[in-house]
């Protein structure tokens, strides 16, 4: 129970600081001076592949949130004691009055 | 088949080229050709005259015979020109073979080196090994993979290549680049890749927005739910798509039911709506409305030798909204508002102001007008749907445990046919349960609606009373020899039991004060057999006790007085009953018990207290 909030922690700082580092390389990748068509080549799919795992480390923190609420939502546990003994209270008393009701109609029907 | 043996002709073989194979046989030195005439032969202890005068007396005539066909051969002129041609075909056809047999050869050898520079490359003293000494000459090692290839670094104007580039022929081809043009494919590439990257970023930023949207949405509506209803949601995966399910059955409460388990998953809608889909076994096959059926009662009179329906049960089951005004406004009222202590569905009140608020669609106009007025969620359907399915669920195991107990009750005047549980109370009058559509609403009121209600809020209660013993008894530690211990349906029993008890009493006080005929009513007191404390343990211990009331009369004559005490009580099983009946003569002599018997019968009382009294007032 501990560890899993300092996961979460360690995984949204992770995620946003490397966000951060392939939007760094992907400016770094698109000068073109000084370099060969193959090394060209190499960068523009360095380019996107980048994209794609910033594209991937935004999804991932939004599972985090999905995992924030989702423990949040079930983790609550609900106590209502005053309205169960509100109900409680005198149901003795009801229910004695219920069965009176029962058998008096009873009665006077038979009669 | 005879043997023959090809001698391969060392001059042949085209070009300089010796095959070390080839041998010729006459020029073997005596080592090697001993071992292979043994090895052709066999052993040169076999060796006798007479098989070596036979062997060459065989090759003689084979000769002889070949020498007779040549010379046949040789008359006939045909033939003859045949043989000539078979003799060049031979010949063409060995040297055609011996070409093919060189390339292949030659062709091994080129992928072996092919082979060797492509290992040389990775693991260069293996290559090395295998490689031919023209390639090693011509080829370096290794420059077959691609990392060998030298590229030309840009410096401005065209330059000369550095370096050569190797093929695998080492011919020698200059790869001659112009950087500008190059720069502008640089620029091209770049540029595109990077829009790209972007468009592709820009798109994802909106469908993750989107998707934000709808997750807020939907983690909304899940928090509504948890907020209005009493239900616990948990999670649930269903194949790769994790939902969650709530749970609204009973079985925290005690429930047995087996064939609903009461459990719906939240599915998450595209949208981020919820859909509330049940799973049961019967969810996919019948519609949610054969489903949904409630525990009717009906009270059948017989009026002018007509049977006719003079009482008939409400479905009880109201939405959140109305509940809640209904629970503020009714907190003062005398109804017997009970509710179970898991469920939220059955809100009884037995003071005949039943409210219709079922429709088909679950949600009456008033609710609707309070649902825009006040600002409710969409999700109030979901909350509304829970309900339902709560307490339909609750009414489904209700008649379940009634058919059940219904059908050991059949000595009792209790009759099960076509789904309908039918009471005779032995006058005029059938208590008919069934299971309703809540849609079949009654048109008009009858004068016994408020005691069918009455009758169906008890099965109600029963039922979960019944919930509530076994929980007690599934809290309880298990005693080793009666592991678990199976619970008998008690619901339809204590209502029969009532009933006849009461009838009873009505017939025993009729006949006590005909009998005692001096204007007095006689005095009588119900359930004397439960003290204050009982009630304060279980609020519904009257209903589970059977019944038992007694009938105090004192006669006095002169100085003498006959109490008369006759106690009335059902049996274990509620449905049959006992009469006792104790007289005390308290006089000069102090009390003297005159009589303690037990009877099954009011007639049989009357007779005896007739002559009990008789026999008192004559002295």
């Amino acid at each position: 129970m501990h560890k899993k909030p300092l996961a979460l922690l360690e995984k949204v700082n992770g995620n946003s600081a490397l966000m951060l580092q392939k939007l760094f390389s992907i400016i770094e990748l698109s000068t073109v001076e000084g370099k060969p068509k193959e090394t060209l080549a190499v960068e523009i799919l360095q380019i996107e592949s980048n994209a794609a795992t910033i594209i991937r480390l935004a999804e991932e923190l939004l599972t985090v949130t999905r995992t924030l609420k989702e423990n949040w939502i079930l983790g609550q546990l609900k106590l209502d004691d005053d309205q169960y003994n509100e109900l409680e209270r005198n149901l003795d008393l009801k229910m004695n009055d219920l069965i009176e009701k029962v058998s008096s109609v009873e009665r006077t029907v038979i009669r | 088949m005879s043997r023959v043996v090809l001698n391969l002709d060392p001059q042949l073989v085209v070009g300089n080229q010796k095959d070390p194979f080839i041998q010729n046989e006459n020029t073997l030195p005596l080592n090697q050709i001993i071992p292979r005439i043994i090895a052709e032969r066999g052993s040169f202890l076999n060796l006798t005259e007479e098989s070596l005068s036979e062997e060459i007396n065989s090759e003689r005539e084979v000769l002889t015979k070949q020498a007779i066909h040549v010379a046949s051969d040789e008359y006939d002129d045909a033939d003859d020109d045949e043989a000539k041609t078979r003799g060049e075909e031979f010949l063409k056809s060995r040297n055609e073979i011996i070409g093919l047999v060189q390339s292949a050869l030659n062709e091994s050898s080129l992928s072996l080196d092919f082979v060797s520079l492509m290992i040389s490359a990775v693991k260069p003293n293996l290559g090395n090994l295998t490689m031919s000494p023209h390639l090693k000459q011509h080829v370096p090692a290794g420059s077959l993979t691609s990392h060998r290839v030298y590229t030309v670094p840009y410096a401005g104007e065209p330059l000369q290549p550095k370096k050569l580039i190797h093929t695998e022929e080492g011919s020698q081809e200059s790869d001659l680049v112009v950087p500008t043009r190059d720069m502008k494919i640089g620029h091209g590439w770049k540029l595109e890749s990077l829009e790209r990257t972007a468009g592709l970023l820009r798109e994802t930023s909106i469908r993750l927005s989107e998707e934000i949207l709808r997750e807020k949405q939907y983690w909304s509506n899940i928090n509504h739910v948890l907020a209005n209803s009493h239900n616990s949601l948990f999670k649930v995966r269903e194949g790769r798509v994790r939902e969650i399910g709530v749970k609204y059955g009973y079985h925290e409460s005690g429930s047995r039911y087996h064939l609903d388990k009461g459990v719906a998953i939240l599915k998450r809608l595209p949208d981020g709506e919820l859909a509330f889909t049940p799973v049961s076994s019967h969810a996919n096959t019948v519609s949610e409305e054969e489903v949904h059926r409630y525990v009717r009662v009906r009270v059948v009179t017989k009026v002018d030798d007509e049977w006719c329906v003079t009482g008939e049960s409400m479905c009880g089951f109201r939405t959140a909204t109305s509940e809640a005004h209904g629970s503020s406004n009714e907190t003062g009222s005398p109804g017997a508002k009970v509710e179970d202590n898991g469920s939220s569905g059955e809100n009884v009140d037995t003071n005949g102001s039943f409210d219709m608020d079922i429709e088909g669609n679950g949600i009456t106009e008033s609710n609707l007008d309070a649902t825009r007025q006040g600002n409710e969620p969409p999700v109030d359907g979901i909350t509304t749907k829970i309900q339902r399915a709560q307490f339909f669920l609750f009414e489904e195991e209700l008649f379940y445990q009634l058919t059940r107990e219904a059908s050991s009750l059949l000595p009792y005047q209790v009759t099960l046919s076509s789904e309908k549980i039918v009471l005779e109370n032995g006058t005029d009058e059938l208590i008919e349960i069934d299971a309703a559509h809540p849609q079949e609403r009654r048109n008009f009121s009858h004068a016994n609606d408020n005691r069918a209600d009455c009758m169906a809020s008890f099965l109600r209660l029963m039922l979960c009373h019944q919930h509530r013993r076994a929980l007690q008894a599934n809290q309880r530690m298990p005693s080793p020899s009666s592991g678990t211990q199976r619970l008998e349906p008690l619901l339809l029993r204590p209502l029969v039991g009532h009933i006849r008890h009461h009838a009873h009493l009505a017939k025993m006080q009729g006949m006590l004060e005909a009998l005692f005929d001096d204007g007095e009513p006689v005095q009588v007191t119900k359930y004397f057999n439960l003290k204050r404390q009982d009630y304060a343990a279980d609020p519904l211990v009257r209903a589970i006790t059977p019944p038992m009331s007694k009938f105090m009369k004192v006669v006095v004559d002169g100085a003498e007085r006959l109490e008369i005490k006759v106690v009335m009580s059902a049996t274990a099983s509620f449905c049959n009953s006992y009469i006792s009946v104790a007289i005390v003569r308290v006089g000069e002599a102090g009390r003297v018990k005159l009589l303690d018997v037990n009877f099954t019968d009011v007639r049989e009382v009357a007779d005896c207290l007739g002559w009990a009294l008789h026999s008192f007032r004559s002295g």
